[in-house]
């Protein structure tokens, strides 16, 4: 079948881009709302959506790259560093701008957000030493209000209470050896 | 038994089974007949689109003669595909001399070959609605025209050369793509009567051919031959539509499309005298049949038929169409 020329239709703003023609309702949004085809290119295709598009230039003040001219657009790129001919649309201008930006933007976005992490983690990890340093301050106050105990002590105690009890199981073996010994006498 | 010496004498029987076949099939061609068809020795074609050339002014004696104007619309390509079949004469067919079976393959093949350009060419009508399709052969294919609209839009444009656009879409007055009736014929003819170019000025399309499927022939021919309006309070005169659709055209493959989608309600009503302008082909090389230029080693003697052609679309506003669907 035949092929258009897409690249006149493109320049022209008679088809969304290069392959891509415009659907039915895109097609009755440039040709009978009469809304500028860059903006129908950006999905914008009722009325309403158009209005509001532009109030919201106006809050911003921002000139959005599709009302630049293709000649402002083309230094525009240049500056970015994106290889260029001369034969380039406007259309593929604005895609390899906004591209090239929003990859700048991603990077810087990147940048931020890694030393924000690094930042979280510094400033918790400080947090846990400060922490960490308060509990040994408490703990030495505490121990210092406690009475002294010589070392060992209770392992003392114990033996020596092991001591008494053997004690006393000898004394009451020899009691009651006595007392045996008294009874074979008694006989 | 047909041997190598044979050779000669059964290309040329060959040859003409496959003439004959063409013959009996282009004479039922509606394809052909509404289509621009033209031949070409490029692989790509281009077709450039002119507005209304002008520049004709009253010229004092002596005044130079001012040069024509012009606005340059669009520009669409053509490029060629290639399709062929072998068509195989097999030993055994020619050690039983089995002339039947030979000239059944050959006439079969060569009808089929005829059947997909047909349909081929119905099914730029048919898919008229969207901007690709997979054509009879299977083939994804662009139905975009040189404004990258579709062949029926409702707002297809003078290619630059005005902001004016035009619709081809057929209304009956209140709907489009009405169904078939009288209302929308008249609503048709009138619409192309009050056409206006890029310039704004009235450049009169007659649409004078009807062109429809098989479940609407019946209703098609009652509408435009009778002689007084069915129905009407009083059996007004029919003049009008039936003095203004001049041709009837029935076009079997306006049922369905080549994958098989049924369209028995589209209709379309085209200028007889422009739509050439709208819809064109561009044969490279008709179908045609050749002898073998080696025998294989099965010892079959394949035939090749095969051709190149491109289908395109040109200014669509000399055709007009409906799939019925009221929407």
């Amino acid at each position: 079948m035949g092929q258009p020329n897409w690249a006149k239709l493109e320049a022209e703003g008679r088809c969304k881009r290069i392959g891509i023609p415009w659907t039915t309702e895109e097609r009755e949004a440039i040709y009978i709302l009469k809304i500028p085809y860059e903006y129908v290119r950006d999905g914008i295709t009722t009325l309403e959506a158009y209005q509001s598009e532009l109030e919201e230039q106006a809050k911003t003040g921002k000139k959005p790259l599709k009302e630049y001219e293709r000649e402002e657009l083309y230094e525009m790129a240049e500056e970015l560093g994106v290889k260029l001919t001369p034969d380039i649309s406007k259309a593929t201008l604005i895609i390899e701008i906004t591209d090239k930006k929003g990859r700048k933007k991603q990077a810087a976005q990147q940048l931020k957000a890694v030393n924000k992490a690094y930042q979280i983690e510094a400033d918790e990890r400080a947090k846990d030493v400060a922490r960490q340093q308060k509990e040994i301050k408490k703990a030495k106050e505490e121990k210092k209000d406690e009475p002294t105990k010589p070392i060992f002590a209770d392992k003392l105690e114990a033996e020596a209470q092991e001591k008494v009890d053997a004690l006393d199981d000898k004394k009451a073996n020899k009691e009651i050896k006595e007392k045996k010994s008294k009874g074979q006498k008694n006989k | 038994m047909i041997r190598k010496t044979d050779f000669p004498t059964l290309t040329t029987d060959v040859q003409s089974i496959f003439n004959e076949a063409t013959r009996s099939k282009i004479a039922g061609m509606e394809g052909l007949k509404i289509f621009d068809v033209k031949e070409t020795e490029r692989e790509v074609d281009k077709h450039l689109i002119l507005h209304s050339i002008g520049g004709v002014e009253e010229v004092a004696d002596g005044q130079d003669y001012p040069r024509a104007t012009g606005a340059e619309g669009d520009n669409i390509s053509y490029t060629q595909a290639q399709y062929g079949v072998n068509v195989p004469v097999t030993v055994k067919m020619r050690l039983f001399d089995l002339y039947d079976e030979i000239t059944s393959v050959v006439t079969t093949i060569t009808e089929e070959a005829w059947d997909m350009v047909d349909q081929s060419l119905a099914d730029v009508l048919l898919n008229g609605y969207s901007t690709t399709y997979t054509d009879v052969y299977g083939t994804t294919t662009s139905g975009a025209g040189p404004d990258a609209a579709s062949l029926f839009a409702s707002t297809h444009d003078f290619g630059g050369a005005s902001a004016d656009t035009f619709t081809n879409i057929i209304s009956d007055g209140t709907n489009d793509n009405p169904t078939l009736s009288r209302a929308a014929i008249v609503n048709t003819i009138n619409v192309g009567l009050k056409f206006q170019d890029a310039n704004g000025k009235t450049k009169p399309i007659h649409y004078d051919t009807l062109v429809f499927g098989p479940d609407l022939a019946d209703l098609a021919t009652r509408i435009t031959t009778s002689d007084q309006i069915s129905n009407s309070a009083n059996w007004d005169p029919n003049m009008f539509v039936k003095s203004r659709v001049k041709n009837l055209v029935l076009w079997e493959r306006l049922a369905q499309t080549g994958q098989g989608t049924s369209t028995t309600a589209f209709w379309f009503m085209y200028d007889s005298t422009k739509v050439k302008e709208s819809l064109k082909i561009k044969f490279a090389k008709r179908p045609s049949l050749d002898a073998p230029e080696e025998i294989h080693s099965n010892k079959d003697w394949d035939y090749v038929l095969n051709y190149f052609y491109s289908r395109g679309l040109g200014f669509p506003a000399y055709i007009q169409g409906s799939n019925g669907t009221e929407s």
